[in-house]
């Protein structure tokens, strides 16, 4: 019953060549038409051009728009794509028919492909890279897209104090801010102080994806204050109910917080642009009349008509829904638990359930906080031979029967399969159901004492008491959490387990007041670990960092704030302070194994259970996506898979109702 | 005349010892005796009765640890037999074993009877060691099965945990504070509201408009901000009591205003103008007169007022603000079965607590009727 | 009562002065602030730096003294601008006003339905004091006082889309989505909120009925009534005369509430059946400290509380001769 999917791999980057490693993935060459009538349009836009209203399908197009090979066959134009969320959250909220970044991730999800800009190359010594624009791209309303949309975002959005009160951070290297530079229409470049190596799977990810790095200046310059007449933007300010222009141009552009995306007047180069904002939690985007992707028989994408999302107030109602048969492309929040709920609803909804794997190499991962205020607790955090004992006492056979059905795999918080730093001995380390030497290990480090109900005594005579904080809406974590509380009782320790908001959870983090965390083992892709290894190396302050958190804000401040880490912890960041400027791609490799190495050592995040499915609800006439696949954070939930090149089978999904 | 013509003699009086009674009869027993008409009331209280004596006995009424976990995941309810498949009758009663297999499509447990085990029942069986009274170890429960066999009364959840257990263990926390939250409010609400209804002018005026104030705020921000400033430290019982109380200097509200209105009423009646003729003091006419006219509507707003105050736990426990798992209330099991998931598969786990919480409900209306009827000196 | 009027009004405004200021302080308790709690929801962990979340703090406004912040906000109020939500990026009084329409929508008629329906039944069950029907009735009615309404609203959720075909939750059943409004649009919108009017009316139907049966019943024990009995006035007649009006005062004097409570009241089930009013606007607010959205709602509705108390008090002066304000 253990089900694993192993994709080959692809090289990851090449330093120059870039124009070879365009050839070298398939799907995106931009082969040119003989004859420009030979692109084909939805039937609507046919008839908006027939009326006038829309200029013809050539022109909309680029010259040599992207060709997409389709996973399975060449589709009909038709239907609705029905999705839903659940109380407004995430960053997947709005990314179900998104994004379209400068570069994107291939449907390997291994590789960086040619997106918006068609090839990149790394010059000066691997300092500047530079980033050649496909041309003739239009925006949806039809302006063209270049360089401009860059040099606007970079100069008066990302520099200008009042829109973003630093740079992005993503752009930096060694915390220096590089020089832009407009080259030419199609091409820009940055000049950094050391070559910026992860920019490319940054570009093609994020976080952050969805926020572009281009912007439409046609649209956008009546809202900023470097361009806009004074007096009409106070006046725009006002009619709108915001008080300073900042707080307009974020509204219109959404360029910053991921905030959502609900001005239906903002162009973009989505395959599918918003018709009407949310509106009593319903959301609808429109085909964009002037995506410019065609298919191998020269039909403009995308297929389907347009994207009707529904927000529900509660994750129970979406689930009901979900089993009524009401949506037919979900990849977010669902949960394996849920399974018979949404197997049984299948033929009465039109729907099938497929398992895909994620990017959570364990679904949980245990966190002690190495740097809790209590010294006594501290010591014991940081004490190899404490956490292996945790780790031995952890029954995680049992974790995966009870919990998970026997769909999972004992596993620490490593790599998931396919990866490259993928290490089966690491995985493995530790993971095995052995309480005698965890009693043993805690008997050595001096924890021999026990009080009358068998809980072994601290050094300063406290019973050994662990308190655990977790959100109060996750009934995963929760599960686990109280396998543990028994778990431990074997092994003389006391587990408390505390539900809390996840307001409160964060405030926590962020005042060093956790002492155990449990979180969701996500982040462990390819795609991921090199530029934001949250679990692996501290140094990210926003996250849910609980093992150390003053760490990280030591590593972000530059040693204002937190606690400098010693020995190994140090030395993590070091190594990512390396990769970063790591273009050579065995160096990478090593870098990103001792990272792991030192990791598993340290057993700073432990890991319970990994590869573990999510249900992923297509409608059962939905067409050219995998049978089997990944979805998750590393790649956006899973655009690499092109919702663009999807269909319904027959012009429309099966389970429409009326 | 005839010399028979005998003095009439006076009939034979034979003392009669029952029916006629020449003891005064206290108002106090006087309503206990029409409370007890009320077959259903009485019936109710003893049932509740029976409920808060089970929760003070946990251990030795539940089958099982409220934590501990077995095999069978979402069982459902075995029933109790007294015949057997071969149609012979045992005076004895058992259960039934389970055959358990996946359904290949849902992946959810199936549960099939499985004739080939039974394990009887038996009273003041031995089983799990718990505390009485939270210190005498103890082993004996009121009913159980003999080693290595199961008796779910109720099913279990998807920890294999004993439902049934898990319910007398979550009483104990859902029947008590009920009862010390709705006092407190109900004292504190016919206190104010008398005075208010009682003095008139400016007093009146003042203490409504702060109930004004306090009603008009909604509950949920109220709890949401105030369980987050209690400190994180304290146990949850001890965290969810001081919330609770906070919660009934809120709800004091309603009784006010409505014993309000019936003090402004009353006190134009004549019998209080008359009273007050007489020269009876402030206290002496709410205490004696002005009260007991309110009785009826205190008992009605007394038992409408507990299972508010339940119902209300499982609201905040659904809204993630009140109790919380691993915690065990009503509340909290309510909170876990509010899935569709649960509700098509595992509805047991739904109606077990949903039961309690109704059972309970009409239990302490149907006693309020009967105590309302009691306490009504018109009543017939 | 012109006068009581002027002075009521006077009263009032302090009155929702006052709760201005503990709504905004109680949105402000819970540890952290809008952005803890926008970080929060990440759950995919976005990287925003420590930069810019200062950033976003002063550009909300949430770095100054909460004093300050009040000021702000209730200055702004009184010239008619709510502020922004954070969460939604739109201004509150744009949320509100998409949203509080179809809130009155549905607790209008239910308020309506549950006291034309309460009254009438505890009228009866206490005329027909221990009458099967009145056994019936009060059983029935303590059944649905005893099932809190959101869990209902679970069950029927299900029994609707399982065995009924019905959408799950929402206004419109998914063909009428998009459609523009028509016939069909908008009994499709009322066959929705029917389900939503009946299970958020019945805790209330229920917990009136008994009231109402209780004040009847002490009532019609009274001497005045076998008077008029004795007097030959008909059983009906004279019931609903007098006694009924005495009766109704204290189940009139929660009208008061009735419309807030039912606004507010009903967050969870809204949120269960998914119905976009005001309640699971306010939660989410709270929630996540949206702070002016959350401050506007609970003012808003405490306007609303206030003028209905006015109300409630007016109606027993009416009801009910022998009261003197």
């Amino acid at each position: 019953m253990i089900r694993t999917f192993a994709p080959t791999r692809r090289q990851f980057l090449k330093l120059g060549g870039a124009a070879a490693s365009a050839l070298a993935v398939s799907g995106l060459a931009g082969r040119a038409f003989a004859q420009a009538s030979q692109y084909k349009e939805a039937p609507a836009l046919a008839e908006m051009v027939a009326a006038g209203t829309l200029p013809p399908v050539d022109q909309r197009l680029p010259e040599n728009p992207v060709v997409i090979e389709p996973f399975e066959s060449v589709g009909t134009y038709g239907g609705h794509l029905r999705t839903g969320i659940i109380q407004n959250r995430g960053f997947q909220a709005r990314s179900a028919w998104g994004p379209e970044p400068i570069l994107r991730i291939s449907r390997d999800g291994q590789a960086v492909e040619p997106n918006l800009a068609e090839s990149w190359e790394y010059t000066n010594d691997g300092k500047t890279f530079v980033l050649h624009l496909r041309r003739g791209i239009k925006w949806s309303d039809g302006e063209p897209f270049n360089a401009s949309g860059f040099d606007f975002w970079w100069n008066h959005v990302n520099l200008n104090a009042s829109l973003s009160p630093a740079p992005m951070a993503q752009f930096t290297v060694q915390g220096e801010v590089p020089t832009f530079e407009m080259v030419d229409d199609y091409t820009v470049q940055w000049t950094f102080v050391a070559p910026h190596a992860n920019l490319p799977a940054l570009l093609a990810h994020g976080p952050g994806g969805t926020i572009p790095r281009y912007l439409p200046r046609h649209y956008l310059e009546q809202f900023h204050a470097d361009f806009a007449d004074e007096a009409d933007l106070n006046g725009r300010v006002s009619a709108a109910g915001f008080s300073t222009w900042a707080e307009l141009f974020n509204n219109r552009s959404n360029v910053q917080w991921l905030m959502p995306f609900d001005n239906p007047d903002m162009p973009t180069l989505l395959p599918f642009k918003l018709g009407r904002a949310m509106q009593l939690n319903v959301l609808v985007a429109d085909r964009n009349p002037y995506y410019w992707k065609v298919d191998t028989e020269g039909q403009q994408l995308p297929y389907i008509d347009d994207v009707v999302l529904t927000n529900y107030e509660s994750g129970e109602v979406r689930d009901a829904a979900v089993a009524a048969g009401e949506m037919n492309w979900v990849n977010t929040d669902t949960t394996f638990t849920n399974l018979p709920l949404y197997r049984e609803g299948q033929e009465r909804g039109s729907y099938a359930v497929k398992l895909w794997l994620t990017d959570r190499a364990a679904e949980h991962t245990i966190m002690f906080n190495h740097c809790a205020k209590d010294p006594v607790l501290r010591e014991l955090y940081n004490d190899i031979r404490f956490k292996r004992a945790f780790s031995l006492a952890l029954d995680r056979l049992q974790i995966a029967e009870t919990v998970y059905l026997g769909f999972a795999v004992p596993s620490q918080l490593q790599m998931i399969p396919g990866s490259k730093w993928r290490n089966e001995d690491w995985v493995a380390r530790d993971t095995e159901y052995d309480p005698d030497t965890a009693n043993s290990l805690l008997d050595e480090i001096g924890l021999t004492t026990r009080d009358g109900q068998g809980i072994r005594q601290r050094s300063d005579g406290k019973p050994l008491v662990l308190n655990m904080d977790l959100p109060v809406d996750d009934p995963g974590s929760l599960s686990v959490a109280e396998l543990i509380i028994e778990f431990m009782r074997e092994v003389g320790i006391t587990f408390n387990v505390r539900t809390i908001a996840r307001e409160q959870i964060r405030a926590l983090i962020d005042n060093n007041d956790m002492e155990v965390g449990i979180w969701v083992g996500d982040k462990c892709s390819d795609a991921m670990f090199p530029h934001s290894p949250e679990w692996h190396v501290p140094y990210l302050t926003t996250g849910w960092n609980v093992w150390g958190m003053p760490w990280a804000q030591w590593y972000a401040s530059k040693g204002q704030q937190g606690e400098e880490p010693q020995g190994d912890a140090k030395k993590v960041q070091d190594l990512f302070d390396e990769m970063q400027i790591t273009v050579d791609e065995a160096r990478r490799l090593e870098i990103g194994n001792e990272i792991l190495e030192l990791n598993i050592n340290n057993l700073w995040n432990i890991g319970d259970v990994g590869q573990v499915p999510i249900p992923v609800i297509l409608g059962t006439n939905f067409k050219n996506y995998p049978e089997e696949g990944f979805t998750g954070f590393s790649w956006l939930g899973n655009y690499n898979y092109h919702i663009e090149q999807t269909y319904f089978e027959g012009g429309a999904w099966s389970g429409e109702r009326g | 005349m005839t010399a028979e013509a005998t003095t009439p003699v006076a009939p034979a009086i034979t003392p009669v010892s029952d029916g006629i009674s020449t003891r005064i009869i206290s108002p106090r027993r006087l309503m206990w005796w029409k409370f007890r008409k009320h077959k259903l009331a009485v019936a109710s209280g003893i049932f509740l009765i029976l409920a808060y004596l089970a929760t003070i006995f946990a251990g030795f009424v539940a089958p099982y640890d409220t934590a501990s976990r077995t095999r069978n995941l979402y069982a459902p309810p075995q029933g109790i037999n007294f015949v057997d498949e071969t149609g012979q009758f045992h005076l004895q009663p058992f259960v039934y074993g389970w055959k358990m297999t996946r359904d290949l499509q849902t992946l959810s447990p199936v549960y099939a009877v499985d004739p080939t085990q039974k394990f009887p029942l038996r009273l003041f069986a031995e089983g799990e060691p718990y505390k009485l009274f939270g210190l005498i170890d103890a082993n004996v429960h009121l009913f159980g099965v003999e080693d290595g066999g199961y008796f779910h009364l109720a099913g279990t959840d998807h920890f294999g945990r004993d439902l049934f257990s898990r319910l007398i263990s979550g009483a104990q926390i859902s029947l008590s504070v009920g009862i010390i939250s709705v006092f407190l409010s109900l004292v504190l609400g016919l206190v104010i509201g008398g005075i208010s209804g009682l003095y008139g002018g400016w007093i009146d005026n003042f203490i409504q408009r702060l109930i004004e104030a306090i009603i008009a705020i909604p509950t949920i921000p109220l709890w949401l901000g105030l369980a987050a400033a209690v400190p994180r430290d304290w146990p949850p019982l001890y965290q969810y009591f001081a919330i609770l109380v906070v919660l009934s200097l809120i709800s004091w509200t309603s009784t006010a205003r409505v014993a309000r209105g019936r003090f402004l009423a009353l006190r134009e009646q004549d019998f209080v103008t008359a009273a007050r003729v007489y020269g009876a003091s402030q206290t002496r006419i709410i205490a004696k007169h002005l009260v007991p006219n309110l009785m009826s509507y205190v008992i009605v707003t007394l038992t409408l007022a507990i299972p508010g105050i339940i119902i209300g736990e499982t609201a905040l426990s659904f809204l993630g603000v009140g109790l919380k798992a691993p915690t065990v209330s009503w509340g909290v099991l309510l909170q876990e079965a509010q899935k569709v998931q649960i509700i098509q598969f595992y509805p047991w786990l739904w109606i077990g607590p949903a039961a309690c919480v109704v059972s309970v409900v009409l239990a302490f209306n149907f006693v309020g009727d009967g105590a309302r009827d009691a306490a009504d000196p018109f009543s017939r | 009562m012109l006068n009581y009027a002027i002075r009521r009004s006077g009263q009032m405004l302090v009155t929702v002065l006052v709760i201005s200021v503990i709504a905004f302080v109680v949105i402000q308790l819970p540890p952290g602030d809008f952005v803890n709690s926008y970080l929060a929801t990440l759950s995919g962990g976005n990287i925003i730096t420590q930069d810019a979340i200062i950033a976003l703090r002063s550009q909300f406004g949430l770095d100054e003294n909460v004093v300050v912040q009040y000021w702000r906000w209730f200055t702004n109020l009184l010239q008619g601008n709510m502020g922004i939500s954070f969460q939604y990026q739109r201004t509150v009084i744009d949320l509100l006003g998409e949203r509080l329409p179809l809130t009155l929508a549905i607790t209008i008629p239910t308020a309506i339905f549950v006291y034309v329906v309460a009254i009438p039944i505890g009228i009866y069950s206490a005329v027909r004091q221990y009458s099967p029907m009145d056994y019936l009735l009060s059983f029935g009615g303590f059944i649905f006082l005893a099932i809190p309404n959101f869990l209902i609203a679970i069950v029927a959720i299900y029994v609707s889309y399982r065995y009924f075909g019905g959408s799950v939750g929402g206004l419109f059943s998914p063909e009428y989505e998009l459609a523009p409004w028509s016939l069909g649009k908008a009994l499709n919108m009322l066959q929705n909120m029917s389900l939503a009017i009946l299970i958020i009316g019945t805790g209330g139907i229920a917990a009136t009925m008994r009231v109402m049966r209780g004040m009847l019943l002490d009532e019609l024990s009274q001497a005045y009534v076998e008077t008029a009995r004795a007097k030959g006035l008909s059983e009906w007649r004279l019931i609903l005369k007098y006694p009924v009006r005495v009766a109704v005062s204290p189940v009139l004097s929660t009208i008061g509430f009735v419309l807030p409570a039912l606004i507010s009241g009903t967050e969870i089930t809204a949120t269960v059946l998914n119905i976009p009013t005001t309640g699971p606007l306010l939660l989410n607010a709270v929630r996540s400290q949206d702070m002016f959205l959350a401050a506007s709602i609970i003012f808003v509705l405490s306007i609303l509380t206030v003028i209905g108390t006015f109300i409630s008090d007016l109606l027993l002066v009416w009801a009910d001769p022998r009261i003197k304000l």
